[in-house]
Order: C-alpha cells, then sequence, then structure tokens
C-alpha cells in the first residue's frame, strides 16, 4: 500500500511554495529591509530581530525553520546568540546562515565552530542568496524525506518484529525457570531461543545463531523453529531433529547463511541429558552450589544449513547430571563483544565471571554486571544471548492428564462385549538392521491417534511406548544390564556401550501389537511388545507401586504401572503387556 | 581490512590474502577477488595470516566461494591461520569443508 510521505506544503501569497518561517537578525534597519523581500518571494513568511537576546525569544516562541544572523550586535553578539540556539536545540537541525562584513579566516571559522551552516557576505547580491537559500531547501526537504521514510521503516520494523516474535518464540516452554539474557544488536536478533516438550515429557532446547543480525537473519527463525516444534512434540530424537531443521533450512536458505545451534535435550528423570552442539562455542555445565564447571560440550559439527544429510547421531554427547546442576547456554555474541579497546570479553572473562559466583547470587547477573562493566559505552557488534537452565523439577511439563489408578473406571470388565464390535488393531515387527534404523515410537504413536481421538493423552501413550519399546530393544535385544548406568562411568559408559551393540547389532527382532475400543464412554488401548531377548523375572515388579530396596533399575516400569490400568509380563518375561484405559466427559 | 589477490597465469591458481578483520565489509571486494577466473578448474589459497578477526558472514562467504569452486570438488587451502580465526574455524568444524594448513 502507498501513502505519500507528506502532505504538499500549502501556497504563500505570492504565490510560491510556502516554505515556513524565516528569521533575520540585524541590528541595521536597511539590511532587513534587502533580505525580507527576496525571502517572501522564495516563499518564506518572515519575522525579525535586532540583537541576539531578542533572536533566542523569536527562535524559542516561533520556531523559525531557516534563521539569518549577523556577526557583531549590541547587546548580544550572533556567535553567543547561535551557540544558545544550538544548545536549546539539543540537536542542531536548523539551518544558520551568517551574515557578515568580515572576511578573514579566523572569524568565518569562528562561524562554523558555534554552530553556523553557511555565510552570506555583505553586500548582499540577490545571485548568491537565491542559489543558497534554494541550495538549503534542497538539503531540509531530502531531510525531511529521510526522517519520515526512517520513522516509517522503524515502525514498519516494530510491528514485523511483534509478530514475528510471537511466531517463533510465543511457544516455549519452561521460559519462567529459565533465566535469559537477550540483546540484539539491532530490532530483529539473529539469535534464537526455542524450548518445547517431547510427548515423553523430556525437555528439548535451542540456542541458534543465525550468520550475520538483523531482518536477513532473522528469517531463517520462523522454519527452524516450526520443525523443531514439529518434531519434537511428535517424539522424534534430537538427532533426528537436527537433521529436519537442517534440512528444511538447505531447501530455503542462500549459500553463506547458516545456522549454529547448542541443542540440549533433558530427560525428565533431570539425570540424564543429551547434547549437540554445531559451531556455537561451549556449552557449560555447572554445579548447581558454587557454580564449578563440571562438565563443557565443545563444538563437534558443522554449523546447519551447510551440508545435507550430517550425521547427527554420532556427535550427540549423553551425559549423567545430578538434580540443581546448571546448564549455561551461550552466543559468540557474548565472548566477542568489545570494548573501547577494540579487545574482547573472552571465554576466559566469561568463565572468570562464572566462578567468581558468591552463593546465592545468580550466575546471570554476574555475567550480565561483568560484560556491562567490560563493554563500557562500545557499540554491540553482534546479538547477545545466554540461558541459564536448571536442572530442577520446575522445567518439566505438569501431568495433569494422567488419570489415577483409582478414578479409572472399570471399563475392561464392564464393555469388554460391547467393544469387541469396535476395535481395530495394527501391528508392526522390525528386525535386524530396521532396529538400528528406524524408531518406531512416532509412528505408532500417530498410527493410535488417527484412529481415536487420543490428543490429550498423547504424552502418556508417547511415554508409555518408550518405556515397553526402550526396555525390549536396551534389555532384551541388545542385553544390556542396567546395572551399567550405575557404574563410575554412569549413563555415558551406558550409552557408549549401548551404541557399540547397536551397530554391530546382525538379527533380534521387536513386535508391538496394538489393540483400540472404545464406545460412548470411553475405551481402552493394549499395547503388547515382545522381543527376541531370554526375558527376565518380571515378579518382583508384580506387586504393588513400589520398588524392591535393593532394585537397580525400575523405574521405567514404576512409571509404566501408574500410567496403565494393567501392566502385564508373559513369561519368561520377554512379552509385556499394558492397557492404558480413557474415559469420556 | 584489505584484500590482496594474486591470479596466476592461466587463471588455474588463485591466492587470496585478507588483513586485518576478515567481516562483512569486506563482502565485494572478496567476490572480486576470484571474479574473473573459471570457478571450477581453479586451485584457491586463502592466506589469512594477517587477517585478526574472522565473523560468520565471511565464514559465509568462505562457503559461497567453495560453491561456486564445485562444492565437493572445490580445491581450497585455507592457511596462516592463528589465534581467533583459528578458534573460529574449530568451533565451526570448517576443516570438514575446506583444507586447513596449521601454522608451522
Amino acid at each position: 500500500m502507498h501513502t505519500a510521505l507528506q502532505t504538499p506544503p500549502p501556497r504563500a501569497k505570492t504565490g510560491a511554495v510556502l516554505q515556513g518561517k524565516a528569521l533575520i537578525v540585524d541590528d541595521e534597519l536597511s539590511n532587513r529591509l534587502i533580505l525580507k523581500p527576496l525571502l517572501e518571494q522564495y516563499g518564506y513568511q518572515v519575522i525579525q530581530a535586532e540583537n541576539g537576546v531578542q533572536a533566542l525569544q523569536q527562535f524559542e516562541s516561533e520556531h523559525p525553520d531557516i534563521v539569518f544572523m549577523d556577526l557583531l550586535m549590541p547587546v548580544m553578539d550572533g556567535y553567543e546568540a547561535v551557540m544558545r540556539i544550538r544548545e536549546f536545540e539539543g540537536q542542531p537541525s536548523v539551518p544558520i546562515i551568517f551574515l557578515t562584513s568580515l572576511t578573514d579566516e579566523h572569524s568565518l571559522t569562528r562561524c562554523v565552530e558555534v554552530g553556523g551552516d553557511d555565510f552570506l557576505t555583505k553586500p548582499f547580491s540577490p545571485i548568491l542568496i537565491k542559489a543558497k537559500i534554494l541550495a538549503i531547501q534542497r538539503l531540509r526537504s531530502l531531510h525531511s524525506q529521510i526522517g519520515s521514510l526512517y520513522n516509517r521503516m522503524k515502525q514498519d520494523e516494530a510491528a514485523a518484529e511483534s509478530v514475528f516474535s510471537g511466531a517463533v518464540v510465543a511457544d516455549n516452554v519452561a521460559m519462567d525457570e529459565i533465566e535469559s539474557l537477550l540483546r540484539p544488536a539491532d530490532v530483529f536478533s539473529g539469535d534464537v531461543l526455542l524450548s518445547a516438550y517431547s510427548p515423553a515429557g523430556n525437555l528439548n532446547l535451542i540456542l541458534g545463531d543465525f550468520t550475520g543480525h538483523g531482518l536477513a537473519s532473522a528469517l531463517g527463525a520462523l522454519p527452524a523453529s516450526e520443525v523443531f516444534r514439529a518434531m519434537t512434540s511428535k517424539g522424534f530424537a534430537p538427532h533426528q531433529i537436527l537433521a529436519g531443521i537442517n534440512e528444511k533450512l538447505l531447501s530455503l536458505m542462500p549459500t553463506g547463511m547458516f545456522f549454529a545451534v547448542q541443542f540440549v535435550s533433558i530427560d525428565r528423570s533431570l539425570e540424564n541429558i543429551t547434547v549437540c552442539n554445531c559451531g556455537m562455542p561451549d556449552i557449560l555445565l555447572l554445579d548447581g552450589r558454587d557454580g564449578a564447571i563440571k562438565h563443557r560440550f565443545r563444538s563437534r559439527s558443522l554449523p546447519l544449513s551447510i551440508q545435507p544429510e550430517l550425521d547427527f547421531q554420532s556427535v550427540m554427547e549423553h551425559y549423567t547430571t545430578q538434580r540443581g546442576n546448571r546448564l549455561l547456554l551461550v552466543s559468540d555474541g557474548v565472548i566477542e563483544a568489545r570494548n573501547e579497546h577494540d579487545e574482547y570479553f573472552s571465554q576466559a572473562r566469561l568463565e572468570q565471571a562464572i566462578s567468581a559466583r558468591e552463593p546465592g547470587d545468580d550466575i546471570l547477573s554476574r555475567i550480565r554486571h561483568a560484560l556491562d562493566a567490560f563493554c563500557g559505552n562500545a557499540p554491540q557488534d553482534d546479538d547477545i544471548s545466554l540461558a541459564e537452565i536448571p536442572c530442577l523439577p520446575g522445567i518439566l511439563p505438569q501431568w495433569d492428564n494422567i488419570p489415577h489408578h483409582e478414578e479409572i473406571p472399570d471399563l475392561l470388565e464392564e464393555t469388554a462385549e460391547g467393544m469387541e464390535q469396535d476395535t481395530s488393531a495394527f501391528s508392526l515387527i522390525l528386525s535386524g538392521e530396521r532396529l538400528r534404523q528406524t524408531d518406531p515410537i512416532p509412528l505408532v504413536v500417530n498410527q493410535i491417534l488417527e484412529l481415536e481421538q487420543l490428543q490429550d493423552h498423547r504424552r502418556v501413550l508417547f511415554t508409555i511406548l518408550t518405556e515397553l519399546y526402550i526396555n525390549a530393544l536396551d534389555h532384551g535385544v541388545l542385553q544390556l544390564d542396567s546395572k551399567l548406568k550405575q557404574s563410575p562411568e554412569g549413563f555415558t559408559g551406558y550409552f557408549t556401550e549401548r551404541e557399540k551393540r547397536l551397530n554391530a547389532l546382525q538379527d533380534g527382532s521387536i513386535s508391538i501389537w496394538v489393540k483400540i475400543g472404545s464406545d460412548d464412554t470411553g475405551g481402552r488401548v493394549s499395547i503388547t511388545v515382545e522381543d527376541s531377548g531370554d526375558g527376565f523375572d518380571a515378579s518382583p515388579f508384580e506387586k504393588g507401586d513400589t520398588l524392591p530396596d535393593d532394585c537397580f533399575s525400575g523405574r521405567g516400569i514404576l512409571l509404566l504401572k501408574t500410567l496403565c490400568k494393567s501392566v502385564y509380563f508373559h513369561p519368561p518375561g520377554n512379552r509385556v503387556e499394558a492397557v492404558f484405559c480413557w474415559y469420556k466427559g | 581490512m584489505t584484500i590482496n589477490s594474486v591470479i596466476s597465469e592461466g587463471g588455474r591458481e588463485v591466492s587470496i590474502k585478507v588483513d586485518g578483520r576478515f567481516d562483512f565489509s569486506l563482502h565485494t571486494e572478496f567476490q572480486r577477488a576470484y571474479a574473473k577466473v573459471d570457478p571450477a578448474r581453479a586451485h584457491y589459497c586463502i592466506d589469512l595470516s594477517r587477517a585478526e578477526y574472522i565473523d560468520s558472514a565471511a565464514l559465509g562467504m568462505l562457503l559461497l566461494l567453495r560453491e561456486k569452486a564445485g562444492g565437493e570438488r572445490a580445491h581450497i587451502t585455507i592457511s596462516g591461520c592463528q589465534g581467533g580465526v583459528r578458534q573460529i574455524l574449530e568451533v565451526s568444524r570448517f576443516h570438514q569443508l575446506f583444507d586447513i594448513e596449521r601454522m608451522g
């Protein structure tokens, strides 16, 4: 849509376009009389003053658009008057032309120093006056056009930014618990902080940095956040999500524009994290109490949107954390922030600020103070982004849709006969190499959701299937012992071993059967997972809802029992049936 | 902040030396340095021994050159990287895409 930049100015009496008010300051009447008609001829309404003091009063009350100022006058001379006018304006904006008979360099230099724009030498030459007036009019019109274009651009930018950030970050989760410091170098930021929950209740986070900053670099944030949210909510694994974003951006962004990323997935137990650093500064894992750096996750991959089919799985890091640990995500704008002497804030200063931390003082405030003290008034070159994530229950989703045992009506018995009328079932069998390549969980969950309107239970279904499938794969097919998790290497060792066995996997299989039945009051999903392994002694888990004291693992089984109507281990323990029920209204 | 480039006779060897901050302001100059050669046939040597700094826009310029020069088949050597420049190339894992010579 086009709108006129300026409404056309009204016409002056003489017929010339009205240019505004001109203030003539001269103690000699004759000079004023020569100038006045000339100015009127070019469209100015003329006001007059006889000395500097009067000039100031006129300037403040009449707001002239141009000033003609004599140098030597009684009461207050021209130098003094112009200095005070400039002081009054703050930003010099009204053109001031000195009228002078002095021609020595010193006097003219002084005119410029106090804030004058140009000179007219007495006696006046009408042709010179005309030339100067026209030149100044051209400048003023350019100036006001640039001003209004700039204002419009700022308005457009602000409006676009609010729509844009709404689309990109409005769906973020856990932001009350995550401390962040985000300082764009421009209205638009090339840095983006995204968070979302997976159906299993894990928290996925991205701190990303697009090449450059400003509008152009912010554009990629929209598709990146869409892919991140869609794939996270469907339960894809971290390496699959990164691959998805990589392919999407490659198809959209021009060569030379890329997306460096810190990706973190915090398991809902708050004890395991999966991390991938693609071309960003180190991700730091900090001790919750003293802020000591426990681990750094260095960049192990190219940034996204450079190469197709990057292997993210092999660069993923699995790490065991403790409750209360804190993760620090940092963009390079922090480390490369410059001060007035062109020095960088640097990784060393960042870590100094973290370690200087007093107990009870929060890490981000310390970094913020150190950064502000270091940079002073130096201009900011790049977007600055920091996020601190505590491994505490507050960051996890609130499981408000889980029905408790007592509340579930006994659908199984009451409606079993009726349900046979309205039943659907499907199965999926994965064997050999397929087990390495395919993650069937999102597939099966989405299939169930296709058949039944169970969007509200997506997370629960996902958790049930994940527990069943991982149990079958890890302990059944891969024969991994849960005790490994208790070893000094903890989960890291476990995952390394898991990776090793998975890569060497030749045979073995997992079958999944799903049967769904529903009626007007609710329904049930029965999920059975069978693996080719030897099974295990499930008897300690059969009874009650508590784990045996000497039990190394079983948190997963306990969770299953909490979420499901029933969980049954078919002897010898390699076949598990879990039944989930829901009811309507 | 300048770029010096030398193109060998026949246009097979292109040497580009960057002095000072290697950032967005060198965009046009950097592209001009190799505009006249047949991009797919040339070998490129980017000398960063005098570069004090490299930003992500400059990394993007290197990627553009790589694409012009045939992507996987490009012959691009980056030499003389030290200090912060080397660190940024390492963090970005650019050795997967370019032949990066270490300072001796």
